[in-house]
This record gives C-alpha cells, sequence and structure tokens, in this order.
C-alpha cells in the first residue's frame, strides 16, 4: 500500500516537473508581453508586470496588419491541411496495400527526398512559381505544400497497421479499393489522421520564409510575417514581440485543445513521436 | 532494382546540372541588351525619357515597426505630390531576408524597381549587371540634381555607393558607432567620459565595482574589431590589393588592449543577452560602444532604472569610427520610365527636409549637410542630445569592406577573433590564423 503510494507520489512529482517546464515559456511569453519596456530585461526576472500594459497588445496590432494576416493565415493553413490529408491518404494507401510494378523503388525515391534541406530548394521552387505567375497569390501558399513525403511515410505506417484480412473481408463483402479506403481505413485510423493534420496545422501555421519570399504585398502575407516587425538590427521589442506571438499561438492551443484525445492516441498506438 | 535506382539519382543529378547550365548565358545576357539603352542619352545630351502616364514603382525594404511606418509616410507624400508616379514600399523581412529574396527574384527576373541593399550585397548586383548605374540621373541637366545639391551629399555615404567611379546607388539609413555611459555610475566614480583609449582603460577599471562591468561591447566581433584596429593606425584588409592586413602590430595592440581589459574583468561582451542594451539599461554595465540606431532600444531599457547619455568614440593613435546601413539600389530589370520614376522618388526623400525629418522620426542620420543645419533638425539635436553624436563623427568615419559575401566572411573571421576576447589564445596567433582565413576566403 505505502509503497504503490509512494511510486504515485514520484510519478505525479515527475509529471508535475515535466509540465511546469513546459508551461514556463509559455507563461513567461504572457507575462512579457504585459511588462512596460523596462521591466523586460530586468535582472533578478519580474513575473508580474508592476502594471499591466494591455496597451502592448494594442501597439502590437499597429505596427502590421495582423487583423488581414490572420485571415490568410486560416485560408492557407485550412486548405493546406484538407489538401495534404486527401493525397496522404491516397498516397499510404497505394504504397502499403495496393502492389504494383515498382512501389518500392518509387517509395524509396520519395524517402530519398526527404533528404533534401528546404532551404536549397527555395530559390528553385520560387523560379518555378515565378515562371507560372503564382508570386504573390494564394497559390503559391497552398499548392506546393499539399504533398509531403514525411506525412505519407507516416500514413503509410499507420497502414500497415492493420491488417489485410480486412480488405479481404470488405473484398467479399463487394467493396473496391477505394470504398474500402474511404469507408473501412479512414474511419480506423482517425487519431492517426488527426495526428498528421495537427503537424501540417503546425507546421503551416508557424510557416515564416516561405510566405516571405513568395508573397510581395502584405495583402498575401501570413501571421508568423507579422512577428517581423518586432526585431531590427539593432535590437528586438520584446514587450511587442510576445504581444504578438501570444495572440499567434492561442489558435493553436485551442485546435490542440479539440483534438487533444485523437492525438494522444495516435501518437500511442503508432509508436511514432510526433 | 538497385541498378534501376541508381540510374535514376544520376539522371536527376544530370538534370539539375543542366539546368544550372541554362541559367548561367541568361544571366550574362541581360545585362548586355540593356547597354545600348543606357548609353544612348549621350548623343542628344540627357535622359530623354518623359513620364505622361501612370508609372508604379516597386521600392522593397527591411525597415521594420515604427520605422517601417516613417517609410510608409514618405511614400505616401510623395505618391501625393506625384501627378503619375506611384511607389508601392513593401516590406520583405529583416536584411537577410530582404537579400534572400533579392537574389530569388533576381534569378527568376522578378526584381522590384529600386531596392534598399548593403554595399555588399551591391558588389554581387554590380558584378553580375543587376544594379543600374545611377551616374547619369545623378548629373542629368533635367533631372539630376544641381552641383551644389550633389556636393551636400555626405561623402562618405556616397562613397559607399560607388563602383569602377561609378555610383549604382543612394544612401538611405546610416547608423554609426557611440559611446553610451550610465551618467551616475559616472558621476558616482567622479569621472568624465573618456575621450582616448587610455582614459577608457583606467574609467572601465574604476567603474568596474559592485556587480558593475566597467565596459561593454556587442556581438558580431568582425564590424567592432575592425575599428578598433584603425584606431590603432592598422587595417583588415587592403581593398586595392585584396590582401589581408589583420595580423599587423597593430592589430595586436587592439586586441591585447581590449582582451587585457576583459581579462581583469573590466570588459564584457553582450553574449547571451544579444544586445548590449539589455545590461546597459539595467545598469550592470557602465559604458558601451553599440550603434546609434539601438538609441530608443537603450531609453526602453533604461527608463527608470538609469540615466545614461552618449558621446563620441574615444581615440586611440587615430579616430576612426564605422557607419553602417544601407543604400537604395536601382534594378537594371526596370524599364527606362520606371527608372525614371524611380529616381524622381530617390530624389524626393533625399531632398534636404525629408532627410531631416527622416532623421528625426528614426534615430538614423540625414544624408545631407545642409540637414544638420535646418532648423527642425537643430531643434531636435537640441532635445535629443544623443541623436547629435553621430554626426559629429562624420569626418573620419569609414564603411564596412564592399566585399561580396562579407557577411559570411565576418563571420568566419570573427571566429578568430572571439578567440582572443574568450582569453582562449593570445592575439598573435589568433589574428595569424585570421588573416589565413580572411585571405583564402576573398580569394575564393
Amino acid at each position: 500500500m505505502i509503497k504503490k503510494l509512494a511510486s504515485k507520489t514520484t510519478i505525479y512529482a515527475l509529471l508535475i516537473i515535466g509540465s511546469i517546464i513546459t508551461i514556463l515559456p509559455f507563461a513567461w511569453m504572457i507575462s512579457t508581453s504585459l511588462k512596460p519596456a523596462n521591466e523586460v530585461m530586468m535582472m533578478p526576472p519580474v513575473w508580474i508586470p508592476s502594471e499591466i500594459m494591455w496597451g502592448n497588445y494594442l501597439r502590437a496590432m499597429e505596427l502590421a496588419p495582423f487583423g488581414r494576416y490572420a485571415i490568410n493565415s486560416v485560408i492557407v493553413t485550412v486548405s493546406v491541411t484538407i489538401l495534404e490529408l486527401f493525397t496522404t491518404i491516397l498516397a499510404a494507401f497505394a504504397f502499403s496495400k495496393m502492389k504494383f510494378y515498382g512501389r518500392d523503388i518509387l517509395f524509396s525515391i520519395l524517402i530519398a527526398i526527404i533528404m533534401v534541406p528546404g532551404e536549397v530548394l527555395l530559390i528553385p521552387n520560387f523560379v518555378t512559381l515565378s515562371n507560372l505567375g503564382w508570386i504573390d497569390t494564394y497559390k503559391a501558399l497552398i499548392i506546393p505544400w499539399t504533398a509531403s513525403v514525411f506525412a505519407i511515410f507516416l500514413m503509410r505506417q499507420f497502414f500497415l497497421g492493420i491488417p489485410d484480412e480486412l480488405g479481404y473481408a470488405a473484398k467479399i463483402d463487394g467493396c473496391n479499393d477505394f470504398k474500402y479506403l474511404w469507408l473501412i481505413m479512414v474511419p480506423l485510423l482517425k487519431p492517426a489522421i488527426v495526428t498528421v493534420a495537427l503537424l501540417k496545422i503546425v507546421g503551416s501555421w508557424n510557416a515564416f520564409l516561405w510566405p516571405l519570399i513568395m508573397t510581395n504585398s502584405a495583402e498575401m502575407r501570413t501571421l508568423p510575417v507579422g512577428l517581423s516587425a518586432f526585431s531590427s538590427e539593432a535590437g528586438i521589442i520584446f514587450e511587442l514581440l510576445m504581444a504578438g506571438s501570444a495572440m499567434i499561438i492561442l489558435p493553436i492551443i485551442v485546435v490542440y485543445l479539440f483534438l487533444q484525445k485523437y492525438i494522444v492516441q495516435g501518437v500511442s498506438r503508432a509508436g511514432v513521436k510526433g | 532494382m538497385k541498378k534501376l535506382l541508381v540510374l535514376l539519382l544520376s539522371l536527376a543529378l544530370v538534370f539539375s546540372l543542366v539546368a544550372c547550365g541554362q541559367d548561367e548565358p541568361a544571366k550574362v545576357d541581360q545585362p548586355a541588351a540593356d547597354k545600348p539603352a543606357e548609353e544612348k542619352p549621350a548623343e542628344p545630351v540627357g535622359i530623354q525619357t518623359v513620364i505622361d502616364a501612370p508609372v508604379t514603382v516597386e521600392f522593397w525594404h527591411a525597415m521594420s515597426g515604427a520605422h517601417g511606418e516613417v517609410v510608409d509616410e514618405m511614400v505616401k507624400a510623395f505618391n501625393e505630390q506625384s501627378e503619375f508616379i506611384t511607389v508601392n514600399a513593401t516590406f520583405q523581412g529583416g536584411y537577410g531576408d530582404l537579400s534572400t529574396k533579392i537574389m530569388a527574384a533576381a534569378k527568376a527576373r522578378t526584381l522590384p524597381t529600386i531596392s534598399q541593399a548593403m554595399a555588399s550585397w551591391m558588389t554581387d548586383y554590380v558584378e553580375n549587371g543587376f544594379s543600374t548605374d545611377l551616374t547619369p540621373f545623378i548629373h542629368d541637366p533635367r533631372y539630376g540634381w544641381t552641383e551644389a545639391e550633389y556636393k551636400d551629399m555626405i561623402d562618405i555615404f556616397m562613397e559607399n555607393n560607388v563602383w569602377d567611379g561609378k555610383y549604382y546607388g543612394v544612401p538611405f539609413n546610416k547608423s554609426t558607432r557611440i559611446l553610451y555611459y550610465n551618467v551616475g555610475l559616472l558621476e558616482a566614480a567622479g569621472i568624465e567620459p573618456p575621450t582616448t583609449w587610455a582614459e577608457l582603460e583606467v574609467a572601465a577599471e574604476k567603474l568596474t565595482k559592485d556587480g558593475v562591468i566597467g565596459f561593454g561591447m556587442e556581438n558580431g566581433i568582425f564590424r567592432t574589431i575592425e575599428q578598433w584596429i584603425r584606431q590603432a593606425g592598422g587595417r583588415v584588409l587592403n581593398e586595392d590589393t585584396m590582401t589581408a592586413e589583420i595580423h599587423s602590430p597593430e592589430a595586436v595592440e587592439a586586441l591585447t588592449f581590449l582582451a587585457n581589459m576583459i581579462e581583469r574583468g573590466h570588459a564584457r561582451l553582450a553574449g547571451e543577452d544579444r544586445f548590449m542594451s539589455g545590461p546597459f539599461g539595467r545598469g550592470e554595465v557602465a559604458m558601451y560602444v553599440g550603434s546609434s540606431a539601438g538609441i530608443p532600444f537603450v531609453r526602453a531599457a533604461a527608463e527608470g532604472n538609469i540615466e545614461w547619455s552618449a558621446t563620441v568614440l574615444p581615440r586611440g593613435r587615430e579616430a576612426a569610427v564605422i557607419f553602417a546601413g544601407t543604400n537604395v539600389t536601382m534594378f537594371d530589370t526596370a524599364t527606362d520610365e520606371e527608372k525614371l520614376a524611380a529616381w524622381e522618388f530617390l530624389k524626393f526623400i533625399l531632398s534636404t527636409e525629408m532627410t531631416a525629418d527622416w532623421a528625426v522620426k528614426t534615430g538614423y542620420l540625414p544624408v545631407r549637410y545642409s540637414a544638420f543645419e535646418l532648423p527642425s533638425y537643430v531643434a531636435y539635436v537640441e532635445k535629443s542630445p544623443v541623436q547629435g553624436v553621430g554626426a559629429k563623427q562624420i569626418d573620419y568615419g569609414f564603411f564596412g569592406y564592399k566585399i561580396s559575401d562579407a557577411f559570411s566572411i565576418s563571420s568566419e573571421v570573427g571566429k578568430s577573433i572571439e578567440k582572443i576576447l574568450l582569453l582562449q589564445t593570445t592575439p598573435d596567433e589568433a589574428l595569424l590564423e585570421a588573416e589565413e582565413v580572411l585571405q583564402k576566403l576573398i580569394d575564393r
């Protein structure tokens, strides 16, 4: 009994320490975002600002058109996520459950693509998009991101975990491959899909360099680009940067809270680290 | 199976090489095709282009936040008074982002009409024929500056735009280094702000006590080091012969001076604080050498904590101070009308009133001598004397080298210099290493 209590206490203590470590940066962000400028760099650190500066949020909103940026971020993130899920599910199904000539070679080539660092591709991609006339449009922000090798790889792992017998049974009951995928596999793999979607949502929401390079006008920019308004070569306006960051992170936290159940399932079942 | 994979991968490699190869001639072609258009005005004297229809000028810049707001104000003022010309200014991220973006746009030939650019990037643009020679615009009888207007531009700022005797840009936002000091701490120690190295050394020692460090320096050490070496009478690089000269008795003297202060605990670098304005504002560092563009950050950090001021840099054997900031360059892909329209815009923002206004609102330096005498600027400096410090140093100012790739060179060479300041090696050894690294990078 005592032993059980002791082990429980240890587990809870460790979990609490873990959560504190995770939450600390967020708390610091919120605290900094509400500080007057002269308290930002104080030593020892000031946790509770002497005066709560809600004005930091207003000033941050003033320095960049965050409203417009937020609309763009939502449009881009939602489109990219939906389209990517579609292509990923189809590709992962093909690479795991269908048998065709050259499947494994094709898959190894895809995997090899992961090794190419994105920075190397930035300028060639820009040239391609520019020749297509897509620069400064939603197309440039969305279409290149609608397929991801990593997502296909991850999703394929989930698909491989489903026994082939299920497919045979479905076929006997009159399902073709397409129906089998959408009516049987997809509902089964909801946690996996949510995991892949969340990775995409976070990645797309936080993307900075791509939207900056591929757009020219403020009307097409996304939220992270707005954050660059607070730093310059001579210094960083931390209180405004943190106010901006807090506004940007909030929606992601909300999405996470709603999807938490699936994410935990997805990660634990597949044994793949997000 | 494996063979097929190898074949596919090598095919991919070949294709990518071919793709790169195709780019080259296109790049060289471009300026050659545009050249005749530029030389044409030589016969009927001056620029013949007339703007009688709407023209849009794309202007890319890296001025964030409050500085960006001032750019927008200037653009708005210009657009309102101009009949046909519309300038469209867009923020393209920090300097690094802007540079990446220009490179990408140059490859795709979607460059804007004009852009902010550092001199070191412009070396690349000039070599590859992207930048337009502005000399014909500057001296044009109809559209150019008068001789007096031309002479009124601050010399070192204009020199920063010269390649082969031609102007490929005009100065825009310029800052310099100044000595910030904590008024309270200096008064308590009974010392005046130091004006020479010897005084600086003594002051740093006297001010170092009770957890306060006497003297501070910003990170990004290569830039700062150049300034100290010049003050000692040496130089980092002979730009005429392109030979590294950083391993000289003068440089050893400068680095020994700094390393000694650090070793005794009288000086420190910004380090983890990233910018010295933080520790200075908290009162942990009594004096520091930093950019004049940092004044608003010092003001914010110091408010309610310390009383501070700033003055000119202390001098060594010689007085020397580095100036930094960007120019505006014009790209050759623009049409003649766009170029002329852009020039009209540049003339507008570089007028005495506008450059003074820009300086007052941003803290950068005006680019015209006459701006210093403008009543509005005089009043501003009286009210905020620290803003006037930079201008006092113009006569002995210098700019960083225009060598392309200056950024990666300075971070590479900076590593050797850092070893000295981290007291890992002697100045003599590290400077010898730095000279070798620097020479190798220049020759590359």
